[in-house]
C-alpha cells in the first residue's frame, strides 16, 4: 500500500498546474523512494519527468512499486477543493481501483476526504539518455517565464543563443520581431546573489524551440524561483525546475530546419 | 462525418493499382488533381469508374455485346462533395462529401436516383481520422496493412450549373459503422473495397439499381485477410493548406520528436546509461487511447473516424476554400 503525507496540499496543487497543459492522463509511479511520472505530450515532441523524493514528505511509506492511473483533468478538481495550507494525505491499496486524499485543515478540526478513480495507462518508459550538455544557464524562473510570454505574442518559435556574451532569446513573427539578451551576472567575489543569471559553457550553442511548449514549462515558475535550461545542439533542450520535494524536468525536441 | 485522405503518389503509380487486377483506360481531367498527402473536401481527386460512355457506343454499335466492354474503367478527376444533378447552384452548404450506407439500404431521399447508375471507388493511400482526447483532437492515419492503395466506396454525379457551360463531377465517399476494431477511434469509417472482386461489384452499375449484394458490401469492414493498420499522425495535417509526405508516417517515429532524438543521441555514442536506455523503449499511450501503431501484423487495430467529429474546423481558412466548416455528414 502507499501512504504518503505533504505538510501542504498546494505542492501538489502547482505540481498539476504544471504538467496539466501538456499531458491528458499519466501514471504515478510509486516506490519506496519516492513518487515518479513521466509523460510526453499528445504531439510527442516534449516529455515531462516529475520526481517526488520520500524525503520530501512527511511521512511516506509504499510497501512495493505501484504505478497510479490517472486522468490529470480529474486529479486537478480533486485538488481544488484542497486549501494550499492543508496537509495532504495520499493512500492507496495494492489493489484498489481508488486513490484517496485527505485535507487536513492547519488551524480547525476540519477533515475532508476525497476518492478519485483510478485508470489503467498502458505506457512504457522512455529511457532519457544520459547528457554532458554543452551550455547550463541558471536564472530566475521569473525571469524565464516573462521572456518566453513575451516572445511568444511575436512569434511561434524562439532561437536561444548562448555564447560568451550571454543568453539570447530571439523570435520573429510576421508583424514583430524581439530579441532579448541576459548577460552573465558579475558575483562579488565568493558571493551569491539572488537574481543572478549564470552560464556555464563548454561550446557555443544554438537551437529553435516552439515557445508554445516553453510557455507550458513556465508554469512552474510558482514551484521554484530558479530554472536551469540546459543545451547542445541537435539535442533536445531540458529545462529543469528543482523544488524541496523534488525535481520537474522537462524535455523539448528543437525546431529541425527552416520552420 | 466527413474526412481527409492521403494520395500523394505520382500519378502513374495511383492509375497502376497495384495489388488490384484492374486495367484503367484514361484518366479523365487528370491535370485538375495534383498528388497530396492532405486531401481535403472540396478540392479535387481522381475516382475509378465505368466508362459508360464507352458501354453506350457499343451498346448503340451492336446491340448486345455491351456486358463485356463494360468491363472498361476510367479514372476520372472530380470534385469532392457531391452537387446532385438537378441542381442550378453550388452553394457549398450542401453536407455531401459523405453518404451514410443507412441511407442507401434504406432508400429515399436524394441519393435513391444516384446510387444505383453513378458508383465509384476513390483510391487513397490511407484516410485521416481525429480522435477526441480532452480538448484536443488527434489525427489519425489508417491504411492497408499491405500497403496497397485503398479504395473507398463512392458515389459521382454530373450537373451543369446555371451560367456554367462546363459540366461539374463531383463524388462523396460512403461511409459506415465502425468495425469494433475501430470504433475507439470513431463511430464511422468509409466503406472499404478490399479486392478485386469487391470493386467489380461496386463499380457494376449494368443493373442501374440496387441489390442486396451491394447492402453487403457496405457493412463495417471485416476482410480479414486484409487487415488494416492505424496510427496517431503529428497535428499538422488538420490545416487543409499543410503538406507533408510526414503526415502518414507514425507520430512516434516523427524525425523532429522527442523520441527519435533521443534515440539518435543515445545511438551513435554509447554511454553509460546505454543499457537503461535500450531496455526501457517508451511507446507511450496514455490512457489507452493512443495506441501502439507500427504493427502492421495487428488487425485493424485501429481506425477511425470517418466522421464525425466534423465540425471540427481542421479546415483552415488560410487555405483552399473560406473556412468551410467540414461539417457533419450525415
Amino acid at each position: 500500500m502507499l501512504e504518503a503525507k505533504l505538510s501542504e496540499a498546494a505542492i501538489l496543487k502547482r505540481l498539476l498546474d504544471a504538467i496539466k497543459e501538456l499531458v491528458t492522463d499519466a501514471n504515478f509511479e510509486c516506490n519506496e523512494e519516492g513518487i515518479t511520472l513521466q509523460a510526453m505530450d499528445n504531439s510527442h515532441v516534449a516529455l515531462v519527468a516529475v520526481k517526488l523524493a520520500a524525503s520530501g514528505f512527511k511521512k511516506y511509506r509504499c510497501d512495493r512499486p505501484m504505478p497510479l492511473g490517472v486522468n490529470l483533468t480529474s486529479l486537478t478538481k480533486v485538488l481544488k477543493c484542497a486549501k494550499d495550507d492543508d496537509t495532504c494525505t495520499l493512500k492507496a491499496s495494492d489493489d484498489g481501483d481508488l486513490l484517496n486524499f485527505v485535507y487536513e485543515a492547519r488551524n480547525t478540526d476540519r477533515i475532508a476526504e476525497y476518492e478519485l478513480k483510478l485508470m489503467d495507462i498502458d505506457s512504457d518508459t522512455l529511457g532519457i539518455p544520459d547528457t554532458e550538455y554543452d551550455a547550463r544557464v541558471t536564472m530566475p524562473s521569473a525571469e524565464f517565464g516573462r521572456i518566453v510570454r513575451d516572445l511568444s505574442m511575436l512569434g511561434e518559435s524562439v532561437r536561444i543563443e548562448v555564447s560568451k556574451e550571454g543568453v539570447r532569446f530571439a523570435s520573429e513573427g510576421e508583424a514583430a520581431n524581439g530579441s532579448v539578451l541576459l548577460k552573465s551576472t558579475e558575483l562579488p567575489s565568493g558571493g551569491e546573489k539572488k537574481n543572478a543569471v549564470r552560464i556555464e559553457l563548454n561550446s557555443h550553442v544554438n537551437l529553435t524551440f516552439s515557445l508554445k511548449y516553453l510557455v507550458n514549462f513556465s508554469k512552474s515558475t510558482s514551484l521554484s524561483s530558479v530554472v536551469q535550461l540546459m543545451m547542445s545542439n541537435d539535442v533536445p533542450l531540458l529545462v529543469s525546475y528543482e523544488f524541496g520535494q523534488g525535481h520537474i524536468h522537462y524535455y523539448l525536441a528543437p525546431k529541425i530546419g527552416d520552420d | 462525418m466527413c474526412g481527409r485522405f492521403a494520395l500523394g503518389i505520382p500519378y502513374n503509380q495511383i492509375a497502376e493499382l497495384h495489388g488490384y487486377n484492374v486495367q484503367v483506360g484514361e484518366w479523365v481531367a487528370q491535370e485538375h488533381f495534383h498528388p497530396r498527402y492532405n486531401v481535403a473536401p472540396r478540392s479535387y481527386a481522381p475516382v475509378i469508374r465505368r466508362d459508360t460512355r464507352a458501354v453506350a457506343a457499343e451498346a448503340a454499335s451492336n446491340g448486345h455485346e455491351s456486358s463485356e466492354k463494360s468491363d472498361q474503367v476510367i479514372m476520372h478527376t472530380m470534385k469532392w462533395g457531391l452537387v446532385p444533378h438537378w441542381s442550378k447552384h453550388d452553394d457549398g452548404n450542401l453536407n455531401t462529401i459523405n453518404a451514410r450506407c443507412e441511407a442507401l439500404v434504406e432508400g429515399g431521399g436524394m441519393w435513391n436516383s444516384i446510387k444505383g447508375k453513378k458508383r465509384c471507388a476513390i483510391p487513397c493511400q490511407g484516410y485521416y481520422e481525429w480522435l477526441k482526447k480532452g480538448k484536443e483532437r488527434l489525427p489519425h492515419f489508417t491504411k492497408r496493412g499491405d500497403g496497397n492503395l485503398m479504395l473507398l466506396a463512392g458515389l459521382y454525379d454530373c450537373v451543369t450549373l446555371e451560367g456554367q457551360t462546363e459540366p461539374l463531377w463531383t463524388f462523396t465517399i460512403v461511409t459506415t459503422d465502425a468495425n469494433k476494431d475501430f470504433s475507439w477511434l470513431h463511430d464511422r469509417q468509409p466503406v472499404i473495397l478490399p479486392t478485386t472482386d469487391t470493386l467489380n461489384t461496386w463499380l457494376d452499375t449494368s443493373s442501374g439499381s440496387w441489390n442486396c449484394t451491394l447492402t453487403k458490401l457496405v457493412q463495417p469492414y471485416h476482410d480479414e485477410k486484409i487487415p488494416l493498420t492505424c496510427y496517431q499522425v503529428p497535428k499538422e495535417v488538420g490545416k487543409v493548406g499543410n503538406e507533408s509526405p510526414t503526415f502518414i508516417e507514425p507520430l512516434s517515429q516523427r524525425r523532429d520528436g522527442i523520441e527519435a532524438m533521443f534515440a539518435k543521441q543515445s545511438g551513435p555514442k554509447p554511454s553509460p546509461s546505454n543499457s537503461q536506455i535500450s531496455s526501457a523503449k517508451r511507446k507511450l499511450d496514455d490512457s489507452a487511447v493512443s495506441q501502439p501503431s507500427p504493427s502492421p501484423r495487428k488487425k485493424a487495430h485501429k481506425m477511425n473516424t470517418w466522421g464525425d467529429d466534423s465540425d471540427i474546423e481542421y479546415i483552415d481558412s488560410s487555405l483552399a476554400g473560406s473556412s468551410t466548416k467540414v461539417s457533419r455528414c450525415s
